[in-house]
């Protein structure tokens, strides 16, 4: 049995005292039930445990400050789900769960001129969605590219695919580092990941991704709501896809690769899921050139998704397709350097990984649309197919003590094994067309899998984070048509 | 039972059970694919050799899963029956082997939830009480 000690400090803030080997204080946010939970998973013996996680990705060479959790964390592979870590440049390290395979997955939000009355029960539109938008196993793309324009994708990201026809430059200065990370270099990935993309981009996926048609339910900070293009009962589209097989490819290879660089270094880790090694080595430079291309893939993916969007919304609708706006592009999965105050002194250049994170910049810093230099760029918290989603923003005491980041969503409650034995995917279908959600999908496993009540209350964990200070709710919104693969 | 789901709380594991190594491997390949499809719905069509090395036996399990994942794109097929043949080389462990499916047809093959990656979290590939079990977490 583990025993982790965990002390209150705050309002739905506690911290990890420094033990063992950990080289920093692990920092949690959550709610007095959230930390009960998460305690009883440390002392079941078979369990994952997101705390122990914590405590492993304390002991890593090189981090900085703290090791976070967020008020979503769940057990990860080595690095917890909703957990922040920054590593120093000189002797840190790079690690490969704390970015995952999925890398740079992530939330589109676009808005449009339409509001709930227009969409609700619109079963031809959900229709027409579910025709347009290629998802589930299988799926092929409608962008065909060669090896060397798959290498151009690597290296310009969405702004590649907007040269395509996929959208505008608009679409680009709303996109987290306009679409396009620098630093990618394409010779760090496989020919295997590139050859595994071909058919794909411009695929939604599997699982949790989603595109969904959703309605501004509430609007909670008006001000940051104006900014943002958002109102009352107007409908957006959330679009939760990722970096596909690339990603997953470049996950994969890295994996094996990070192994062994541990164990070549010497590095001193606890967990050997931990795979890593120092920034600055050959490895770790090569990690992070190739998980740079699977980002900007992921943020191309995104952007053919949102023009597939476009187009079916066009074609159902009167109306133009620049009146269909992005209002941010957000990833959740990665790694990149940024400049940060740790532990209260001077500004330095750190790693910051964030698996199941966002970042969530405020007025002042660097890459925040120029429309958004009042608020901060949104975050977007995702719900499941029946409960809410949220857009957020970073407050004084987020970026000061979560290294600017936020949650990302509900995260998950249920294994998909029991979910899939509890809930049944017709029935999960019709259960929700009960409560005016149109929900297509590919597979009915799928569906059962991601049953609402299989995941956490997305309520608790946005409130747990409000309460802690260390975000701001801008705007709720609730489902009204859910395509999944 | 010759593959079993475990519980993961945001992934799932895979462990696939045998009377030698071999078969818990082909059993865990099964047990993959069987997530993303139902594998009574996939015809042996087709044949694909496959191979990998690895310096673990565990290290080894990753490989061919991950090997198998990959050829799932790169041909555009879902597998439904494996063979493998696992032999000691000099850096370490050896797979050669083949699988049998068939081209992804959406239309017809009952889908299930895509496999991104394989982890080496939750590795495990030894015998109990005279079987051989081979299991780890994958990525969904």
């Amino acid at each position: 049995m583990r025993r982790i000690d965990v002390r209150k400090v705050d309002v739905n803030e506690w911290e990890i005292p420094r033990t063992g080997e950990m080289r920093v204080p692990g920092r949690l946010y959550a709610t007095e039930r959230m930390v009960a939970e998460l305690i009883e998973e440390t002392e079941t013996p078979s369990a994952w445990s997101a705390l122990a996680q914590l405590c492993s990705v304390a002991a890593l060479p090189g981090i900085q400050g703290t090791a976070i959790a967020l008020p979503d964390v769940h057990p990860g592979y080595g690095f917890p789900i909703g957990g922040v870590a920054a590593f120093d440049l000189s002797d840190g390290v790079v690690v490969v769960g704390g970015v995952g395979f999925d890398i740079n997955c992530g939330v589109r939000l676009l808005s449009t001129p339409l509001s709930r009355k227009d969409v609700a029960g619109q079963v031809k539109l959900a229709d027409r969605l579910f025709e347009k938008i290629p998802a589930g196993l299988g799926s092929r793309g409608r962008l065909r590219l060669r090896i060397e324009e798959i290498d151009q994708l690597l290296s310009d990201g969405a702004c590649f695919v907007v040269g395509r026809g996929f959208g505008t430059a608009s679409d680009l200065e709303f996109t987290e580092s306009h679409g396009r990370l620098p630093g990618a270099d394409p010779a760090a990935v496989s020919l295997r990941a590139k050859q595994r993309q071909f058919q794909q981009v411009g695929t939604l996926g599997s699982g949790n991704h989603y595109v969904e048609l959703q309605v501004v339910e509430s609007l909670l900070d008006p001000e940051a709501a104006k900014a943002y293009g958002l109102e009352r009962e107007q409908i957006v589209v959330a679009i939760h896809s990722g970096s596909r097989a690339l990603g997953h490819q470049i996950g994969q290879d890295s994996l094996r690769e990070m192994e062994e660089a541990a164990s070549r270094f010497g590095l001193p880790i606890l967990d050997k899921e931990l795979a890593c090694a120092p920034i600055g080595s050959p490895e770790g430079r090569r990690y992070l050139a190739a998980i740079a291309c699977g980002a900007n893939c992921a943020f191309a993916n995104r952007q053919v998704i949102a023009d597939l969007v476009r187009q079916a919304l066009c074609d159902h609708y009167t109306m133009r397709r620049s009146e269909i706006r992005t209002v941010y592009d957000i990833g959740h999965n990665f790694a990149r350097i940024e400049n940060h105050v740790i532990d209260g002194v001077g500004k330095k250049d750190v790693l910051v990984h964030r698996k199941g994170s966002t970042r969530a910049f405020g007025p002042d810093a660097p890459d925040v649309p120029s429309a958004y230099r009042e608020v901060g760029h949104p975050t977007i918290v995702g719900g499941t197919m029946g409960t809410a989603s949220y857009v957020m923003r970073a407050t004084e005491k987020g970026i000061e003590r979560t290294i600017a980041s936020g949650i990302h969503g509900a995260g998950r409650r249920l294994s998909r094994k029991k979910a899939a034995k509890r809930f049944w995917g017709e029935k999960t279908q019709q259960d929700l067309e009960g409560l005016g959600i149109l929900v297509r999908g590919h597979s009915a496993r799928g569906l059962a899998e991601e049953a609402p009540l299989a995941y956490k209350d997305i309520d608790e964990v946005v409130s747990a984070s409000i309460d802690a200070g260390i975000t701001r709710p801008v705007a709720r919104l609730r489902p009204l048509i859910v395509i999944k693969g | 039972m010759p593959f079993e789901w475990l519980d993961h709380t945001s992934d799932i594991g895979v462990r696939g059970i045998g009377h030698t190594i071999e078969e818990a491997f082909t059993e865990a390949a099964r047990g993959m694919f069987a997530m993303m499809v139902d594998l009574s719905t996939v015809r042996g069509r087709k044949r694909l050799e496959v191979g990998c090395q690895a310096r673990s036996r565990q290290s080894l399990l990753v490989a061919w899963l991950a090997e198998l994942l990959a050829q799932k794109d790169l041909t555009y097929s879902f597998f439904s029956s494996f063979t493998a043949e696992i032999t000691i080389c000099e850096d370490g462990w050896r797979l050669s082997g083949w699988c049998d499916g068939e081209e992804i047809d959406p239309a017809r093959h009952r889908l299930g939830t895509e496999v991104k990656g394989i982890t080496a979290s939750g590795l495990r590939v030894e015998q109990v009480n005279g079987r051989w079990i081979a299991e780890c977490i994958v990525d969904v």
